[in-house]
């Protein structure tokens, strides 16, 4: 198929991915009886972080420099992987789901990467916290995968919504949004408002960033935010087959999505790192049943 | 999927789910949630089939197993003083490994047992599931409370397993089973406080030494 609406699709959705930013520091600051930022604010954050001057601790490695557009560039790459435009998508063909893991892991590698390689201990800290949940999310992810695969015939990311009346939907669903909490580094994953070094996992990792690097960075985190919300509207919601409509539906939505999440958010607390991880084996569990229940319900069990 | 199996799917997430918490409120509350799903598996097939008295067991187990005994086991807990578990003998992390292995071991007798209806495998899945994984919640922690909390879900896993019975068992059986969880219930209560009084915890790997 054309990739060029593929493309333009997967640009619009990370043009509007600063927005659910905008959503969740709305939502959070209506919970605390403020007015709260206008929608063009993470723009204009952006655009300061832009130009600014980057500058890079003496230690860091040669790929310093270039790792915040290449991680930018994976998650761009991982739109491509979604059915946004039509009934099937640009890039990955029939395993999409198993590609899309693979294109977060790399996301995940230079991320962690960069951080390492500045040799400042929170960089290491936050890379290896991200490291410890990230591995644990993967299972959660490919069981999930795993039991669309076994819904779909197929391992790529489903064009039309999975059965809503399936348990095992409603069980695949569950898993993947506890993931995206912990992909969009959230409460009681992690919390991106502060930078107490006990807590911290993602805002540790970019802590030496600055300037336009730290532009990058940001934006790639509200895109991977997008993206997975994205995944969750095409296996949740049935939308128009093809069209502008289709796009614009997944953009609201997942600026909808995190508004929901940052109003969960305000009403818990973020776990010990320890326990985090327990959340994600849950997830782990919650897809394995999933894949067993879809495989009680074919028709000929 | 009908309405009946959809439940007992959940009533088996809520049993799984219950293994990564050590809280004693989350676990009472997964442990209400359940047992008002299994009431909702129950007033379903009342209201699919017309029996009226089914529909009042339904109601009746709804009261008493999602709402009485939940109420029950906070209340003696906070008398008791629990807030939590202790470090379960095994950790978070393998118990729920060890509950995936369980709902796989549920799998596998199952699809070993001929059954007309692939509905009923679903049932079976699910109350064996449920059985196996409150097995495993008795057997992993350490609070009399919590043990309680594992031989109340094995009765939920017991119940939705002799659904699959041609038409469920006879009322009349179902009924003094259900009489048999207030008493177990009350009994278990009374049981926490004399362990409390004597060991002064409910720790009930205390009780492996014996005492003076």
């Amino acid at each position: 198929m054309n990739p060029a609406p593929q493309a333009a699709a997967a640009l619009l959705l990370i043009a509007a991915a600063p927005l659910t930013v905008w959503a969740e520091r709305r939502v959070k600051a209506w919970n605390q009886l403020r007015r709260g930022p206008g929608p063009l604010q993470p723009y204009r954050d952006l655009r300061r972080l832009w130009a600014k001057r980057a500058l890079a601790p003496n230690t860091a490695g040669p790929g310093y420099a270039s790792a915040p557009a290449v991680a930018l560039g994976t998650v761009c790459a991982a739109f491509l992987l979604l059915p946004l435009s039509g009934t099937s998508s640009a890039l990955g063909g029939g395993a999409g789901l198993l590609v899309l893991a693979l294109v977060l892991a790399l996301h995940r590698f230079l991320q962690a990467g960069q951080a390492f390689t500045t040799g400042t201990p929170f960089g290491g800290l936050g890379a290896s916290r991200e490291l410890f949940l990230g591995g644990l999310g993967e299972p959660a992810f490919l069981l999930a995968a795993a039991a669309i695969a076994l819904k779909t015939g197929e391992a790529a990311v489903p064009a039309s919504p999975l059965a809503a009346s399936d348990p095992s939907t409603w069980l695949v669903l569950v898993s993947l949004t506890l993931l995206w909490v912990a992909e969009s580094a959230r409460i009681p994953f992690d919390n991106p408002a502060t930078h107490l070094e006990l807590t911290m996992v993602h805002e540790a990792m970019v802590l030496e960033s600055s300037g336009w690097m730290l532009a990058l960075y940001e934006l790639g985190a509200a895109a991977k935010q997008t993206l997975l919300a994205a995944l969750l509207l095409l296996l949740a919601v049935p939308l128009p087959e093809s069209g502008a409509t289709r796009i614009l539906l997944v953009a609201a939505g997942s600026v909808v999505l995190s508004a929901l999440l940052a109003a969960a958010e305000s009403g818990i607390a973020k776990v010990r790192l320890f326990r985090a991880s327990h959340i994600l084996i849950m997830a782990a569990l919650v897809a394995f049943l999933a894949g067993i229940v879809t495989y009680l319900e074919r028709p000929g069990a | 999927m009908n309405t009946p199996e959809a439940l007992a799917i959940l009533v088996l997430t809520a049993a799984a789910t219950s293994l990564g918490d050590k809280r004693l409120r989350p676990l009472i509350l997964t442990y209400a949630v359940q047992a008002l799903l299994v009431a909702g598996v129950v007033i379903s097939e009342g209201i699919a089939s017309g029996h009226g008295a089914v529909l009042a067991y339904g109601i009746a187990i709804l009261l008493v197993k999602g709402i009485a005994t939940p109420a029950y086991i906070t209340w003696i807990s906070r008398r008791l003083g629990v807030q939590r578990e202790l470090e379960p003998i095994l950790n978070i992390p393998l118990s729920l490994l060890a509950a995936g292995l369980s709902l796989l071991a549920a799998l596998r007798v199952a699809s070993s047992v001929h059954l007309e209806d692939p509905g009923d495998r679903i049932l079976l899945v699910a109350g064996l599931g449920t059985v196996l994984l409150g097995l495993l919640t008795m057997a992993t922690r350490r609070r009399a409370v919590t043990q309680s909390l594992g031989l109340l879900t094995m009765e939920n896993g017991a119940f939705l397993v002799s659904l699959i019975l041609a038409g469920g068992l006879p009322l009349a059986i179902e009924l003094s089973a259900f009489l048999e969880v207030i008493v177990l219930v009350v009994l278990l209560g009374i049981l926490f406080q004399r362990i409390h009084q004597t060991f002064e915890s409910i720790d009930a790997s205390a009780m492996t030494t014996l005492g003076e």
